[in-house]
């Protein structure tokens, strides 16, 4: 597997071209345009183009652009945070309605999906895609989140409307059993927190960015300070283990939960990937390996549609060769 | 006796990991307030997260039952089966797929059925321990279970799965897990159908169906037969049933429209966001008729006292347990251990005694207590507010202020008081804490008072800021919080009010669709409490709702007592929710006018 740092515009130049499928998500955040302009019309040979229906007064107007940039070639697909269900239909639907051949390789931009239907997503692949073809993901990294607010004001989501599990990963969650909560926090402790308090877990694994694995130094000091936060509050209830995960390597984050996750067998564990889609990936790839794990998602009542993030020219680059493809989709770097 | 390893009192527990010592040691004897969920019947018990309902059923489990009372297992009134249901325990979304099938209900009731079947069976292997060795070892006991046991899964098409012979020679231990463990394999197998259920094609279900008619009650029937339980009825404690999804909220409400109370009572509780109470059938279950029904935060919100003095006994029992004491060796009463601010209470008391004075002059209630206790604190805080210019000053700290600002629910109460101790002790990690001083007390208040503002709703979305089309219901209650707090202040600042401390509102009228909305989003995150009045005109009933008191600090309101509310139309809420600002501009400009009349405020006529 390889995992990469790179600039926008060096997106083409590492994969293999044409690539026969993108799939990405229009958004209220601007970064979900920073790879489809990078790679262009021309660079692809499909493109599916996500959307979330239920939040559509905010996502409309970046969901024509990535229409228009694509045109033709562009498949829309509808999503609805509100209905995994829905959501699964419908990517189901556009992944019919592509046609790929085979094999062809396909990139994904994670970016602007929720958590929630990134995972669906990513479960319902092995349904289309096989070893033959070539599977990539791409990250765009925020240079700053909600810019411009002090740290301690900034947000990113309010409140949670519901909690539910994550479509394909149900998890074994047997009767008579305590729970064993793995919670990947990201930037936002009041959701976090809000979490501890309805699952009330006899155990709380708090997994912890390691250091040099943030997507940007600049988020260092909030996330620090969400994960203080977090153990304060969770250890005035709960008993709380902390553990350590590199959320821009998936192969490692897959680890880190997968250890956890047997930790202490007698419970039922259900993981919340809250923390970068790098690592959502990577606990999608636990609970495959492992069943019995569950993951768990929180829907925001409502998000900072108007000042979430701003995009740097960075993204992330990689594959899971083990599940999808030889890794040829990458080229060697030069 | 100093330490710096002094347990925190105040710590948060779940009751599910309390043992039994430990959660009789605490438990306040709360069912003289709520007597119908000890009683035989079915029940609800419904109330705000942290109001004391896990613990009720904690205290209600045999292990506590049998501590409690010093009676043996057989000889209790009931055999309570505790059945946590966790957020994603039993709502599974894959389910979701289901919903338009007919066999929707069959599924989720077959689900259900098994997975309290495996807890039953759980809670019977834990009472062992308690139960008489001579009635434990009757064989008919297991000749009689297994026999049905068998019998049951017999008529859903299984072969008798647990072996006569073999397993009626083994002890109780050994053929009630067995039991268990054919309940749990069904149920993995049960898992195993759901998680095909990803994919569109609904997959055909081949296996067993089992119900509550057909399985369970039979099933429970069979375990309250056991000699060595009670022979009175078995209790189903469903907690937090608000995390089932519809379908097995309506298959919950077909078990409890059934007429098996008197030997199965299902006792459900809920955080107010139970789906529905149809049943599978599409009738309607009934309090009264089918259930009874107990609401918490109204006993305790309508019945000043009961509340404080469960309080009282809680923090009793804590400072107890936790071996507290004071430096004569002493364990500190609780109002010792939240000492108000001294300072402040003299003036308060100074203010008391010059209104016991004009009384004969000025006085406007019947008596001079009446206006002593109406107007001497809010007296004080406007005082605060005026040529001192300290509002932030008002110190709230003593025993009551902080029961008050807890609005009823216990956990409001315990969650900041551990905090405290906690902060204490971080500043003071030699000192044997016996008493929180009053500026922490008021500091950690201050601080959670602003947290709960400020957690879910953004600032005040000022009117130029957004057109009203763009404002997300979350906005909307924001601002309507922010009106209703500065209103509430402005009442208690006004000296021409006959009633200054003000924390709810009645509505004139009906709200619309998107009012109520924004009011049910209150409710649901604790910033309202939602209750009922009668009518000014006398035709019925309106809804009143309550500001939290936990807000008081925020807003810097007088949280003590129970005490007034405005009429308001639906129209004007409206505007506090499009117009704020503009809204609390004219009503602080124009107070000393509009405020003046006692029953109503003219400005929302």
């Amino acid at each position: 597997m390889t995992v990469e740092k790179i600039t926008l515009s060096a997106v083409s130049s590492r994969l293999v071209s044409p690539i026969d499928l993108l799939i990405c998500c229009g958004s209220f955040e601007d970064r979900c345009l920073s790879v489809p302009k990078a790679i262009g019309s021309e660079g692809v040979t499909k493109v599916i183009v996500g959307q979330h229906v239920n939040l559509h007064r905010h996502v409309a107007r970046n969901t024509a652009i990535l229409m228009q940039l694509f045109g033709d070639k562009a498949i829309p697909l509808a999503l609805d945070s509100g209905s995994p269900v829905k959501s699964a239909d419908g990517i189901a639907d556009a992944l019919a309605d592509c046609r790929l051949r085979s094999p062809s390789n396909v990139l994904i931009d994670t970016t602007t999906f929720t958590h929630e239907s990134l995972l669906i997503l990513f479960g319902l692949l092995p349904g289309v895609l096989g070893l033959g073809d070539q599977l990539s993901f791409v990250y765009t990294v925020a240079e700053e989140y909600c810019p411009g607010a002090l740290d301690e004001e900034k947000w990113l989501s309010k409140g949670i409307l519901d909690i539910r599990t994550i479509l394909g990963y149900p998890g074994s969650m047997r009767p008579g059993r305590a729970t064993h909560l793995v919670l990947l926090h990201g930037f936002e402790a009041e959701r976090s927190k809000s979490l501890i308090a309805r699952y009330e877990p006899a155990l709380l694994s708090l997994g912890r960015p390691k250091e040099g694995s943030h997507t940007a130094e600049r988020h260092v000091s909030t996330n620090t300070r969400v994960h203080e936060e977090v153990l304060r509050f969770a250890k005035n209830t709960v008993d709380v283990e902390e553990f350590a995960f590199n959320a821009c390597d998936p192969e490692d984050s897959c680890r880190a939960i997968a250890d956890r996750a047997v930790f202490r067998s007698e419970l039922n564990v259900v993981v919340a990937p809250m923390n970068t889609k790098i690592s959502a990936l990577g606990s999608a790839v636990a609970a495959q390996r492992n069943p019995s794990i569950q993951l768990c998602y929180a829907q925001p009542v409502m998000y900072n549609y108007d000042n979430y993030s701003k995009a740097s020219n960075n993204c992330y680059l990689f594959d899971l060769p083990e599940l999808f493809g030889t890794g040829d989709a990458v080229r060697p770097p030069v | 006796m100093t330490s710096s390893f002094q347990a925190n009192p105040f710590k948060v527990q779940s009751p599910e990991k309390l043992p039994a010592k430990d959660a009789v040691s605490l438990f306040v004897n709360v069912f003289t307030d709520f007597h119908k969920i000890r009683g035989p019947g079915h029940s609800f018990l419904n109330g705000p997260r942290g109001c004391g309902k896990s613990m009720m059923f904690r205290f209600l489990c045999p292990d506590c039952q049998c501590l409690s009372s010093g009676r043996k297992l057989h000889e209790l009134d009931f055999f309570s089966i505790w059945v946590p249901v966790k957020n994603t325990s039993l709502d599974l979304s894959e389910l979701g797929r289901l919903e338009d099938h007919h066999g929707a209900a069959y599924v989720n009731e077959h689900l259900m059925t098994l997975f309290f079947a495996v807890e039953a069976m759980l809670a019977v292997t834990k009472s062992l321990a308690l139960a008489d060795p001579d009635k434990l070892s009757d064989p008919i006991n297991s000749i009689r279970f297994i026999e049905g046991f068998n019998r049951l899964f017999a008529f859903a098409g299984v072969e008798a799965p647990l072996a006569s012979q073999a397993a009626s020679d083994d002890g109780p231990h050994r053929w009630i897990d067995s039991a268990r463990q054919v309940c749990d394999t069904l149920y993995g197998q049960a898992l195993q159908y759901i998680r095909h259920l990803v994919s569109r094609e609904v997959a055909r279900y081949d296996g067993p169906l089992l119900g509550y008619m057909d399985f369970l009650f039979p099933l429970l029937q069979q375990i309250r037969a056991l000699t060595f339980l009670p022979e009175g009825p078995i209790y189903l404690l469903i907690d937090d049933a608000d995390n089932l999804s519809s379908t097995q909220t309506r298959v919950l409400n077909s078990w409890v429209s059934s007429r098996t109370s008197s030997e199965v009572s299902i006792k459900v509780s809920t955080q107010m966001e139970y789906k529905t109470f149809r049943s599978i059938s599409g009738r309607s279950i009934d309090s009264t008729h089918d259930f009874s029904e107990v609401n918490v935060a109204d006993v305790y919100t309508s019945h000043k006292g009961k509340y404080l003095d469960r309080v009282v006994e809680i923090v009793e029992k804590r400072l107890g347990a936790y071996q507290v004491r004071d430096e004569a060796g002493m364990t500190p009463t609780p109002y010792q251990f939240f000492p108000t601010y001294e300072k402040q209470e003299q003036e308060i008391e100074a203010i008391k005694n010059q209104l016991r004075a004009q009384f004969e002059q000025e006085g406007r209630g019947y008596r001079a207590g009446d206006d002593v206790v109406r107007y001497a604190r809010p007296i004080y805080m406007a005082q605060l507010a005026g040529s001192k210019k300290a509002s932030s000053k008002y110190v709230y700290a003593g025993f009551e202020q902080l029961v008050h600002i807890s609005s009823g629910i216990v956990r409001h109460f315990l969650e900041p008081a551990a905090h405290m101790f906690s902060e204490l002790q971080s500043r003071e990690p030699e000192a044997s804490i016996s008493a929180i001083p009053p500026m922490i007390q008021d500091e950690v208040i201050r601080a959670e008072s602003n947290g709960f503002r400020f957690s879910e709703l953004d600032k005040l979305r000022d009117d130029q800021s957004m057109r009203p089309e763009e404002l997300e219901t979350v906005d909307k209650l924001g601002n309507l919080i922010e009106v209703l707090g500065g209103v509430f202040r402005e009442c208690l600042l006004n000296e021409g009010r006959a009633e200054r401390r003000v924390f709810s509102i009645a509505l004139y009228d009906r709200p619309d669709d998107e009012l109520r909305e924004v009011l049910r989003l209150g409710v649901r995150y604790g910033y309202l409490h939602r209750s009922s009045i009668g009518k000014k005109d006398g035709t019925g009933r309106t809804r009143l709702y309550i500001l939290s008191r936990r807000l008081a600090p925020a807003f810097n309101l007088d949280p003590n007592g129970f005490v007034g509310y405005l009429w308001m139309s639906a129209g004007t809420l409206k505007e506090a929710i499009y117009r704020p600002s503009a809204l609390l501009n004219r009503v602080r400009k124009n107070a000393a006018e509009e405020l003046k009349d006692v029953q109503q405020l003219t400005l929302f006529d």
